[in-house]
């Protein structure tokens, strides 16, 4: 079952076409990497996809619900992370997780287990209870993961989730996302790093400029190559338009 | 590279006010509050500059009132820029990266001062045209070279106090960095500065008689303990260069000093380690809460641990309490007042509460504004409250509660205090009771409203969130707007029908309508006009 559904999707910024006619299906169970240069449009998408931006053209459905005219029930069940997550630095560690969490409506005990185990394994429950002005990038990074699941999201949606963590937490991160995934979630996050989309992704699509360039399951974009090989050669066949 | 730095400084300042997109309209608003403030301190300083020089000609003392022009603008512009000067210059978000270039810190301090200096003589500017307009008036028409002489004057005293705010920033920014509760102590320092100002501004109307009788002493006591100011005076009534270049001297020499302490500090500032001790973990405060109930918590905690943030709104509940004991200790001049104010059939029993609570209204809506700068507080925070099932009206309400928790049942027990030392029953009470509560919800979402309208994320100081940004300014200046259209509506309309206690009901009543026409608008539009928030 599609989790997540994005057709035909378009978002202009004045005259500037950021995503072009986008359309992506994301089902129970799959992580889906989203792969394209600087300014390609994958922040765009995963704003739109979280309900944070001004909707352009298209739907974008979650679980069957459409983010433009159902946006509160859409948000109940996913969860975003940007690429640079800034956090409420007044808060402690503690009092943000739990103001997530009643947010999200996840009762004590629920959030005591998730947060303690969480928190653990990501090696800041020492911290949680420091302001998180005094949070490194990747401590506040770390807080932002365990906000983002401290709910069980049906789909979660992440911009460059690996930036700023170190290997253990990276680690930590990737079983995360493979445990969610066992028990029916999905989850679509960009990623410059190519090498950890391969292993961990069930599906991969590329974007350039706006448009996607190439999407499916891991074996059919890469086939017998690497994601590195299909993402050089998409950009070359580009420059090659361009020269010509 | 300070030019660089400088034009980066003063076009983030600008556009703090003016916001990321530049709306017409907000520019157009905030041009025209900016030259209605420049209007209203040139007439009041002309007419004050040109009513004493005739006196102080006579006495050949013509010099003092100009001294005492530019006493008080260094004085004002001391007042409000010393916490700005702090915001500046120590707790800039772009200090880090800065400093991680090849970049002098000489080069970094000198660029913020020079921005501050660049506003400072803006905000001067008008006592020096009300100087030389007023002074032109009473006397007769001014030569260019005074003209001149009193503009270099006027460079040189903005030079000056700006340096000295910085140096007092540096003291505050010391203090600050080694102690832990910032928000009461800035509260304190805050608080000790405004309460002389208020002190000044209570006693102005004794600064006119006190010139005119003791302008010997003043005069004397100038030259003796601040004789650059006669310098600065005399080199404008006696077209004296040497006199102005002594003043210039005397002025710069200490401002480059002070540029040197704080140009050898300002790393070591920025760069000290608070020592607190660091809390470790031990599990608990795991409780749930409804999530109006955490959004409102998140909020009011925002406000009382943002120091400036609760300077800039908070301190009203202050300015209350200081005008509260203020009319208690001045009980006899009130009488005064009230037994003018029966000649025109206003009773005592009357004109007592719709006065104050017309002064309350006025500390109350200045409070309630914060939430002008509420979205704008959110900045690159706005993906948080976007991304989360909470429903629109409800994120928007919270913000609008925090004066209501934080502000309001301090306004009431003032009131409540007022009512008892000035005896006040039966109406009269009851408007007392309910004014601060009206005005607080009135202004409260219409400052929600601006905020929504005129927002500005992208600040780099959070004191560009809520004191230089277009929101926390239109909604200000609309504030006086709303009080003036009340006035000019009594003085015009509703005052050769209507007592003042009456109209005080009638404002009551417009403010719970007005309440009710903003909510409905947020309510019906309020997914709309946040999404745009970005």
């Amino acid at each position: 079952m599609s989790v997540l559904s994005i057709k035909n999707y378009s978002k202009y910024y004045d005259d500037f076409k950021a995503v072009d006619d986008l359309s992506l299906e994301i089902n129970q169970g799959e992580i889906c990497a989203f792969i394209g240069h600087n300014g390609a449009g994958k922040t765009t998408t995963l704003k739109a996809c979280a309900g944070i931006l001004n909707f352009g053209r298209g739907e974008i459905l979650i679980n069957g619900m459409s983010i433009k005219d159902n946006p509160l029930e859409c948000k109940k069940i996913m969860a975003y992370l940007p690429d640079n997550p800034d956090l409420y630095e007044v808060l402690t560690g503690i009092k943000y997780l739990n103001f997530v969490s009643d947010v999200y409506g996840v009762n004590s005990e629920d959030r005591k287990t998730r947060i303690k185990n969480l928190a653990n394994l990501l090696g800041i429950y020492d911290n949680l209870a420091q302001p998180i002005s005094t949070y490194s990038h990747g401590m506040k990074q770390k807080l932002a993961i365990i906000s983002a699941l401290v709910h069980k999201p049906k789909l979660l949606m992440m911009d460059e989730p690996f930036v700023g963590l170190d290997p253990t937490a990276t680690h930590h991160l990737k079983n995360f996302m493979k445990d969610l995934c066992s028990e029916g979630s999905a989850i679509f996050f960009s990623t410059h790093v190519l090498e950890v989309a391969e292993k961990l992704c069930d599906k991969v699509a590329i974007i350039k400029k706006g448009k996607l360039v190439a999407s499916g399951t891991m074996e059919e974009v890469k086939g017998k190559t690497s994601l590195e090989d299909v993402f050089l050669e998409l950009d070359a066949q580009s420059e090659e338009v361009v020269n010509d | 590279m300070i030019r660089l730095l400088v034009r980066i400084r003063i076009k983030l300042i600008l556009s703090s006010l003016f916001g990321k997109k530049k709306k017409t309209g907000g520019i157009v608003l905030t041009i025209f509050g900016l030259v209605m403030y420049l209007l209203f301190i040139n007439a009041i300083t002309a007419s004050t500059v040109g009513l004493a020089a005739v006196t102080l000609k006579e006495s050949h003392q013509e010099w003092l009132i100009i001294s005492l022009a530019m006493g008080v603008a260094f004085f004002l512009c001391f007042l409000g820029s010393v916490f700005m000067a702090q915001q500046q210059i120590y707790e800039s978000k772009d200090n880090e990266i800065l400093m991680s270039m090849p970049i002098k810190p000489g080069q970094i301090v000198l660029s913020r001062i020079f921005a501050i200096a660049f506003f400072n003589l803006i905000y001067a500017l008008p006592f020096y045209t009300g100087t030389v307009i007023g002074h032109s008036l009473a006397l007769g028409s001014i030569k260019v070279i005074p003209i001149i002489i009193l503009l270099l004057n006027y460079i040189a005293m903005v030079v000056f106090v700006t340096m000295f705010t910085s140096l007092l920033a540096w003291g505050v920014s010391i203090i600050l960095s080694k102690i832990k509760n910032k928000t009461i102590i800035s509260t304190i320092l805050y608080l000790i500065f405004f309460a002389i100002y208020f002190y000044s501004i209570f006693n102005l109307e004794n600064v006119g008689d006190a010139i005119k009788k003791h302008a010997d002493k003043i005069s004397s006591g100038i030259m003796t303990f601040a004789r650059p100011l006669y310098y600065m005076g005399e080199s404008f009534t006696q077209q004296n260069i040497l006199y102005a270049a002594i003043f210039i001297a005397t002025v710069l020499i200490p401002a480059f000093l002070i540029y040197l302490v704080i140009k050898k500090s300002f790393f070591k500032i920025l760069l000290h380690e608070n020592k607190t001790k660091k809390i470790i973990y031990k599990g608990g405060d795991y409780n749930s809460r409804p999530v109006f109930v955490a959004l409102l918590h998140k909020e009011v905690a925002r406000f009382l641990k943002t120091p400036m943030y609760f300077m800039s709104y908070g301190t009203s509940i202050f300015f209350v309490a200081m005008m509260l004991v203020y009319l208690f200790l001045k009980k006899d001049k009130l009488e005064d007042v009230v037994n003018v104010l029966s000649v025109y059939g206003v009773s005592s029993t009357k004109a007592i509460p719709a006065i104050f609570s017309m002064l309350i209204y006025q500390f109350v809506s200045s409070g309630a504004l914060l939430t002008s700068a509420s979205i704008n507080m959110e900045g690159k925070n706005i993906w948080i409250i976007k991304s989360l099932p909470i429903r629109t009206i409800d994120i928007l309400l919270a913000k609008g509660l925090v004066p209501v928790v934080t502000l309001l049942p301090v306004f009431e027990i003032e009131s409540i205090l007022f009512i008892l030392l000035f005896n006040i029953k039966g109406a009269g009470l009851i408007m007392m009771l309910l004014m601060p509560v009206f005005t607080m919800i009135f202004f409260s979402m219409f400052g929600i409203y601006i905020n929504l309208k005129h927002f500005k994320l992208d600040w780099i100081s959070e004191n560009e969130a809520f004191k230089r940004a277009g929101g926390p300014t239109i909604a200000s200046f609309s504030s006086f707007g709303i009080t003036a259209f009340f006035l000019i509506l009594y003085f015009l309309i509703f005052g050769s029908f209507m007592g003042f206690f009456a109209y005080m009901w009638f404002m009551l009543a417009s403010l719970a309508i007005g309440s009710l026409i903003i909510y409905s608008m947020l309510k019906n539009n309020a997914d709309e006009l946040l999404l745009k928030v970005n």
